[in-house]
């Protein structure tokens, strides 16, 4: 049995990208701050041991428990989550991630032991121990935090950024890709800020504090904002680094990924500002409300990133092997023949509420190559994105898929299912009547299998790199 | 012997994953038994200053939590070398039933800090019950799931054409109870294996006679009743699994799983007539608890292989054999795990007793 088929679930006017959006960023944003957090209570443990700062020490303390009741228990566990959402979502390209790079993620999960281990015992014994062994004990947290970015940004990279790994299949090759340093850099930045911002807000809700201790803590912890400056150039050196077909959606050519990319870019420049002429320049004092929002700004650009990050692999889940649809490139020119509902052991759950044989088929197309990305008539909803087209554009769009707009991978059906998808969509956008007929046109099927020749099996324009691959 | 009597990649990849999947099991038998103790002794009215075994759970549970997390996550990995599609299958077949397991564990997880505060034991004893209760029903939940998953992957394609096309997102075939009680029943003796060790090291403490015996009762009991259980699952499994299960090259295992239940026995009874926690019993009961986990971990894979056509899995745990980064991994292996105990070992020799703490609390300048 091939693995391309596995069942497929309906997430109703849920987009399926948005559920692993929503929890992906909620994941990221307390995995960075966690990694942030250990990097942030090393310097305060340092200010603490070498200037006899009691407050430091204190605050280690305070925000430490904060770190292990956030991001331990919720962060631990979306990061459970993220892989079992990923499997709901396609199973095929977590299949293959973890099949290139299984030993990658078994090294992430010795540094996730040492970062629990050390991480508990400190929260645990912290208060209890000398300097020299706290120290210790965050440093080798904060290490171990700081190497599961590592490993995890370089399996991520290589979703967007192969690199020479097609060439070679070597492991390294594709761990070290052109996006890997950049992304990792601009993460651990990132990350930084993130603990600052909340270490802001703790400080402000740690009990038992005066005025003039709050600024203090505020005022050490905002040093770990500067590094922001850097993020600019960060950026570029990342768009640079990704393939020029995904910087053009970037960059006006998908309104959904500009508006996101302006989002994450908007809010990352409130807080760099506010950080650098605020908190590092004129010393303000941010009470809970600012550093809260600030924290929300934080988040936003965080989801900003997390969506473009997603978003500009298209038509890829991964580049240049699996389509956002789970058809890998090779596959396309076999499923044009055979068809993509011919095979599938999966029926349709509820084929016996469609007037045709046809309407069936076309909803079990929809399922198996559009339904990852589209919903009916919710989010990115078919039946609102194709409303104003007439049959035959619907027929003609559809069959040169990848040329009507390049973020979409070629359509890897034979000329009946264009048909039967054609129909399909007709029939919901007119509100689903009890009797349809069938479509039996000769001449338009003549036509959807020109368009599919013309159109060819390979990736849409600018899509393919300059050598053709 | 099973699993080194299977072809190269495929020994290799189920060695592994065995070896993790052991130590993903010691901590989760000690989670869920320690919730459901955690729950009895709530039930009856204890409080954690006046019970070593309740204030032990309510201490050490979150950490240990944490630490059955982090394990599952070997396991998982080599799962899905192994077995791909079937577990891919059975999760998605699954859908929100599975996924609730998150929500769920988030949910157990913040009650097991909640215990851990003092603020709870200040309320009423219907409050701490119902915590109690609701963080063991989150964790025999999450087992439940597991297990319907597990017999899912293995049912193959005509039970999942029928499961999808039905729409269920339950799977309740009758193997699924007597596995479930074995589960269920089995991790109470790890559990109390496991926590003799830190216990023993309070002797000193009045309660601590009657804490052995409460331990030797619960490992008693969940010994008789995973042994009942075993025997059920026996007479429900299909032929050849049973015989899989039965067979040769599981001779080792078998072994392993007599000399395990009977040194288990042997050490509780010795617990119970001593009312302490002495090193000879407690070495037993860890030694007997670990060689039944592994013979049960190893026979559960039987079952499972029985089930599949392992000859067409070959080529992809031969394709994942040649993947890069096995050297790596074990160099990481030793020095995290080094690091690790490094951590240990330090917290051991320079933490401060609590009461020297407070005295220097007094001490320091108040800034």
């Amino acid at each position: 049995m091939s693995d391309l088929y596995y069942p497929i679930n309906d997430f109703g006017p849920l987009m399926k990208g948005l559920a692993i959006g929503g929890l992906g960023i909620v994941h990221v944003f307390l995995a960075q701050f966690a990694i942030g957090g250990g990097m942030l209570m090393c310097y305060f443990q340092w200010l603490a041991q070498s200037q006899g700062n009691q407050l430091a020490r204190q605050f280690t303390d305070g925000f430490f428990k904060f770190i292990v009741l956030v991001s331990f228990v919720v962060g631990a566990i979306t990061g459970v989550g993220m892989w079992f959402i990923s499997i709901q979502v396609s199973p095929r390209t977590i299949g293959l991630m973890v099949h290139y790079f299984h030993w990658l993620w078994a090294i992430e999960y010795t540094f996730f032991f040492l970062e629990i281990v050390s991480g508990y015992l400190f929260y645990r014994y912290g208060p209890r121990l000398p300097d020299a062994a706290r120290m210790t004990l965050l440093v080798a947290y904060s290490i171990a935090a700081w190497f599961s970015l590592f490993w995890i940004n370089g399996i991520l990279s290589w979703q967007l950024t192969p690199g020479r790994w097609h060439e070679t299949h070597n492991v390294w090759d594709g761990f070290f890709n052109p996006s890997f340093w950049p992304s990792l850099l601009f993460r651990t930045i990132t990350s930084m800020t993130i603990a600052a911002l909340v270490a802001c807000l703790v400080a402000n809700v740690l009990p038992r504090l005066e005025r003039r201790q709050r600024e203090e803590l505020e005022h050490r912890a905002a040093r770990f904002l500067a590094p922001m400056v850097l993020m600019p150039v960060l950026a570029v050196w990342y768009f640079l680094a990704i393939p020029h077909v995904s910087r053009s959606w970037v960059l006006g050519g998908s309104a959904a990924m500009s508006l996101f990319f302006a989002v994450g870019t908007g809010a990352s420049l409130l807080v760099g500002s506010y950080a650098i002429f605020g908190l590092l320049r004129q010393q303000l004092y941010i009470n809970w409300a600012t550093a809260l929002l600030l924290v929300s700004l934080a988040f936003a650009a965080t989801a900003g990133g997390e969506f473009v990050r997603e978003g500009v692999r298209k038509p890829y889940t991964i580049r240049r092997l699996l389509y956002s649809n789970s058809v890998s490139r090779d596959e396309v020119a076999r499923l044009r023949e055979r068809g993509c509902t011919t095979d599938d052991p999966f029926p349709l759950q509820d084929a016996d509420r469609y007037p045709t044989p046809q309407l069936a088929k076309g909803a079990h197309v929809f399922r198996n190559l559009c339904s990852v990305c589209h919903t009916l008539d919710g989010a990115n909803g078919l039946v609102h994105l194709t409303g104003t087209w007439s049959d035959e554009q619907l027929r003609l769009n559809i069959s040169k898929l990848q040329l009507t707009k390049p973020f979409m991978p070629p359509f890897a059906g034979n000329a009946e299912e264009v048909e039967a998808i054609v129909q399909w969509l007709k029939w919901n956008a007119n509100g689903r009547p009890a009797a349809w007929d069938a479509s039996i046109d000769l001449a338009a099927l003549a036509s959807i299998d020109r368009w599919l020749e013309e159109a060819g099996t390979q990736p849409g324009l600018g899509v393919l790199s300059k050598d053709g691959s | 012997m099973f699993p080194l009597d299977q072809p190269g990649p495929t020994a290799f990849y189920l060695t592994l994953y065995l070896a993790t999947f052991v130590l993903h099991l010691l901590p989760m038998a000690y989670v869920v038994a320690g919730a459901a103790v955690l729950l009895v002794r709530t039930l009856a009215g204890a409080r954690p200053v006046d019970d070593p075994l309740a204030e032990h759970f309510r201490q050490w549970l979150p950490f240990i939590l944490s630490v059955a997390i982090t394990a599952g996550v070997a396991p998982l990995l080599f799962l899905q070398i192994l077995y791909h599609r079937e577990f891919y299958t059975a999760n998605v077949l699954l859908f929100s039933r599975w996924m609730a397991i998150l929500p769920v564990l988030v949910v157990g997880f913040y009650l097991l800090y909640l215990m851990k505060g003092d603020w709870l034991w200040q309320r009423p004893l219907v409050v701490r019950v119902t915590a109690a209760a609701v963080i063991f029903a989150s964790f025999a939940f999450i087992g439940w799931s597991w297990s319907e998953n597990h017999l899912l992957s293995t049912a193959g394609q005509a039970v999942w054409t029928e499961q999808y096309v039905a729409g269920r997102l339950n799977y309740l075939p009758g193997e699924l109870w007597p596995r479930i009680g074995i589960w269920l029943s089995g991790v109470f003796p790890v559990m109390a294996a496991i926590v003799t060790w830190p216990l023993a090291r309070g002797e000193d403490n009045a309660d601590l006679s009657a804490t052995a015996s409460r331990l030797a009762m619960f490992a008693a009991i969940g010994l008789v009743v995973s042994l009942a259980c075993i025997g059920w699952y026996l007479g429900v499994l299909e032929p050849a699994a049973r015989t899989a299960v039965l067979d040769a090259p599981l001779r080792v295992w078998q072994a392993a799983f007599v000399v395990g239940a009977v040194l288990q026995f042997a050490a509780w009874i010795l617990i119970w007539r001593a009312g302490r926690l002495e090193p000879l019993p407690r070495w037993l009961a860890t030694a007997g608890a670990l060689f039944m986990v592994a013979a049960l971990a190893v026979g559960r894979e039987a079952i499972r292989t029985s089930r599949l056509d392992m000859t067409a899995l070959l080529p992809r745990h031969q394709a994942a054999a040649q993947v890069g980064g096995f050297w790596l991994f074990a160099t990481f292996l030793v020095i995290n795990f080094a690091a690790i105990a490094g951590c240990v070992y330090l917290v051991a020799r320079y933490a401060r007793p609590v009461e020297a703490e407070r005295a220097m609390d007094k001490r320091r300048p108040q800034r």
